[in-house]
């Protein structure tokens, strides 16, 4: 049992259907197989909640009348941190998926409350001015494992040799799905056999009326593109299953994202684990996966944009900013990817399985789990006699 | 033990049309049979004057204030907009649905779809069916919709082979067939003796108990082709045919309905025939017809309909005296099923020369009767016609003007044949009865609620769409 030597209580969401949650599923399931001992505070931050499995129906049920741990991880917001411990130390695993610059409003949150404090993604300094407590990086875990037993979902208005782009995401300023439809809807016609999926699940109690919404946006966006011939946009709203949505992100031909930047995005990290060719803006989690991945651009298109005052934005930080899209150059990025895997050039696939093979090694929930247990073992008042085995 | 909870969305069960009553056979026995298993909510297309106590609890569509007090919401007639609100109040297992594509269209294209397993229950009365548009073998307009039940069933064959020929997207879709439901026990068939011991309370004097009456079910509307029943009465009351001895068929003579005579070749045959040879195969050994004067037509139809000009059209080929009108001002009131099927018993033939049927309960009813249909040899009622029956050629088709739907209009000529045969071998006739009366009772309520069972269970067996990591369904923009 090779996290024994762990005691942790862990904060935040781990029973919706959240970026963030599915990244507190993924890491918490080995630590907890490996023996760590962990008491777990689920909180609900709003998004729809799902179904969970057997297993961590059962192990909710008991970890949640668990004793306190030693190390107390806040997995959220800086803003959403309750109580924390007294004594021990208290670390933020940070979900903050906003853009740009660190919220200022946040720091006194974080160095107030915390010892140390994770990003998912690498955020240099000038980028958090206020934080004073030791910053880390740890990414976000993948479940998907790209192999034989790995659905693929059929979606059933979308034959099965269509093109689909996808897109995986909630639906507001931040995601910015106003231009990917803008740039997918002028590029390709009803020839080019495509369509565009958005998964996009509303708030925790959206009902018909507001999913009658989300439709009526889809067509007025469509409608401002000028041209007669508009192909099809595939709208999901349905809160999926961790499998589903492992086995939907699988029919995906190439994920696309034009948001303004987030630091935090779970479904570009599961699409190129999964070997799929991604387009996302460079400035975020995009820029963060161009410089691991090997050298060649096809998985990973990123999107210049140019920075402009964030609009609406928690913290009012006047030097933040947030990404604008070339949109011009999404939709070259979206051609290109189309024409290289209808051609079923061998050049892509060799990159697509060496972009599944990086992401297993770098970003598999055991390898992550192990990173996150290296640090938070440093935290802790004794030394096992061997880690990590 | 968890029971599936089921959501019907069809007519209301408590009021009395074809829809609710299958609802009404199928769900009542499914709960009295398996009280453990299952959980029924509906919500009621037309729930106004309930007169049937059903052991589910029926919602209502919406209904909404007008000078005439409340009344049932238009914009809602099938739950279009009161759906959502329902569904996320019971959160069923299944939803079950019966009727046209139109009145179950949200349910398709619901924007919980994947929330739910869909069984839609559907009735397919003519081909082709695929919509406004078709994309030979790639894509129609209704295929696409179909698609997103997770069961789609149809009442008979003809339905499900229509369907998967028709829409490309269908064809390799499995389509299930599960029959009306019947209750056995109001239906009786009668001998000889009793059935005109029945007539002579129900007939009036002018009627003899023991004359040959033909009788029908249904609305009075294009579909159902009405005007071909007076058409086909006039010319076995008058005898204005031919019969061929050499190929058995008949030549019916021109009537004009006017001058009220038969005339030589003019519209339905070359100008100058004159009947002296059989118009088919050329043969001279043809005898005239002979006027029958104990033939009959029984219609039991909403004569107020806004169908058929009633009085018109029987002037027209001189038989009012030849008919009988039943039936009520309300066609959703209709009059109770044991009395509708007494009345069945007492005729020695149903004449069904409709268009085009979903099903055909009418006609079902008749064989329950053990009493034989005459009838068009086309659409669904064919399918189970053809155990009890005689039936009759098209003659041309119609097809409907939006979606090129084709109604059937037989050859009158065949069907003064096959009623001569009827009239000219009754007891043969009744034997045909009886085969039909046997083939009907395989469809008793318990039978088909076994199927419906059945397929209950296997669609629990697979998770709602968005558990499960097969198939979604989606809206499309």
């Amino acid at each position: 049992m090779k996290y024994s030597h762990l005691s942790l209580t862990w904060f935040g969401d781990i029973t919706s259907c959240s970026g963030a949650a599915y990244y507190a599923r993924s890491i918490l399931e080995p630590l907890i197989r490996g023996g760590a001992s962990i008491k777990l505070e689920p909180a609900n931050f709003g998004a729809p909640q799902l179904e969970l499995s057997p297993w961590w129906t059962d192990t909710l049920n008991r970890l949640v009348q668990s004793q306190p741990g030693y190390i107390k991880i806040n997995h959220c917001s800086p803003e959403q941190v309750t109580a924390n411990v007294l004594g021990g130390p208290n670390v933020l695993l940070s979900t903050n998926s906003v853009t740009y610059m660190f919220p200022t409003n946040w720091n006194g949150l974080v160095n107030r409350n915390h010892s140390e404090v994770i990003f998912p993604i690498t955020l240099p300094d000038y980028l958090t001015p206020g934080v004073s407590i030791p910053k880390h990086v740890l990414p976000i875990p993948v479940q998907e494992v790209q192999n034989s037993e790995l659905s693929k979902l059929t979606i059933n208005s979308i034959p099965p040799n269509t093109f689909v782009f996808g897109y995986f995401g909630p639906w507001n300023q931040v995601s910015n799905i106003q231009d990917l439809i803008t740039a997918y809807v002028s590029e390709f016609s009803t020839n080019d056999d495509t369509t565009l999926v958005i998964k996009t699940a509303g708030s925790a109690g959206a009902d018909a009326n507001q999913k009658a919404h989300i439709i009526e946006l889809v067509k007025r966006i469509k409608g401002t593109v000028g041209k007669p011939d508009h192909p099809p946009v595939t709208v999901i709203q349905d809160v999926l299953s961790d499998s589903t949505v492992s086995a939907l992100i699988n029919r995906f031909d190439a994920y696309v994202s034009t948001d303004r930047g987030s630091h935090f995005n779970v479904t570009l990290a599961r699409c190129l684990a999964l070997g799929k060719p991604c387009i996302a803006p460079e400035f975020g989690a995009g820029g963060y996966y161009k410089k691991i991945l090997p050298g060649d651009t096809r998985m990973l298109r990123t999107i210049p944009c140019f920075k402009e005052p964030v609009t609406s934005h928690p913290g009012g930080n006047p030097q933040d900013r947030w990404g604008r899209i070339d949109i011009d150059a999404a939709m070259k990025f979206m051609r290109l990817t189309y024409n290289e895997v209808k051609s079923n050039d061998k050049i892509f696939q060799k990159h697509s399985q060496k972009t599944i093979d990086l992401m297993q090694a770098e970003f598999g929930t055991e390898v992550v789990a192990d990173k996150l247990a290296s640090k938070l073992a440093s935290l802790m008042p004794f030394k096992p006699m061997v880690l990590g085995k | 033990m968890t029971k599936t909870k089921i959501l019907i969305s069809t007519d209301s069960a408590a009021i009395h049309t074809g829809l609710a009553e299958t609802c009404r056979l199928v769900f009542s026995d499914l709960l009295a049979r398996y009280p453990d298993k299952y959980e029924i909510h509906q919500q009621g297309w037309f729930h106004v004057n309930p007169s049937e106590q059903v052991p589910w609890q029926i919602y209502n569509t919406n209904v909404k204030q007008t000078a005439n007090g409340m009344e049932l919401d238009p914009d809602d007639r099938y739950g279009q907009r009161s759906f959502e609100g329902l569904l996320a109040k019971i959160k069923p297992d299944i939803v079950w649905t019966n009727g046209d594509l139109w009145c179950f269209e949200h349910l398709l294209n619901s924007p919980n779809r994947n929330s739910f397993r869909l069984a839609a229950y559907y009735t397919i009365d003519g081909a082709p069916y695929f919509g406004g548009w078709l994309q030979p073998n790639k894509a129609s307009e209704w295929g696409n919709k179909l698609l997103k039940a997770d069961r789609l069933i149809t009442l008979t064959e003809f339905g499900q082979k229509v369907l998967s020929t028709g829409c490309p997207e269908l064809k390799d879709k499995k389509i299930d067939v599960i029959y009306h439901p019947m209750d056995m026990s109001r239906f009786r068939i009668l001998d000889k003796d009793q059935r005109v011991n029945e007539r002579k309370k129900l007939l009036s004097s002018q009627v003899p108990p023991n004359a040959f009456i033909m009788g029908w079910i249904g609305r009075n509307q294009f579909r159902k082709q009405n005007h071909k029943m007076w058409e086909v009465l006039h010319y076995m009351r008058y005898g204005d045919y031919i019969e061929c001895n050499h190929c058995n068929r008949i030549t019916v003579k021109e009537w004009d309905w006017c001058t009220q005579t038969s005339i030589n070749g003019t519209y339905r045959y070359e100008a100058g025939y004159d009947y002296k040879q059989c118009w088919y195969c050329k043969s001279t050994d043809v005898v005239p017809g002979k006027p029958i004067d104990d033939f009959y037509l029984w219609q039991h139809m909403n004569a107020k309909d806004p169908g058929y000009n009633v009085s018109v059209q029987q002037r027209m080929w001189k038989v009012e005296d030849r008919v009988i009108v039943s039936g009520q001002d309300n066609t959703s009131r209709g009059i109770p099923p044991k009395v509708l099927a007494e009345l069945i018993s007492t005729w020695n033939c149903m004449i069904y020369l409709t268009g085009g049927e979903g099903f055909g309960v009418p006609a079902f009813e008749s064989l329950m009767s053990g009493v034989p249909v005459v009838y068009a040899n086309y659409s669904s009622h064919a399918d189970f016609c053809k155990y009890g029956g005689l039936p009759v050629r098209v003659g041309e088709f119609v097809p409907e003007m939006v979606y090129g739907i084709h109604r059937s209009v037989c050859d009158t000529g065949d069907a003064v044949k096959q009623l001569l045969w009827a009239y000219r071998n009754q007891d043969e006739l009744m034997n045909l009865g009886k085969n039909g009366r046997m083939f009907a009772m395989t469809k008793s309520v318990t039978a088909i609620t076994d199927q419906w069972h059945n397929l209950f269970t296997e669609m629990m067996a697979d998770p709602i769409p968005q558990q499960g990591n097969k198939a979604l369904y989606a809206q499309v923009v």
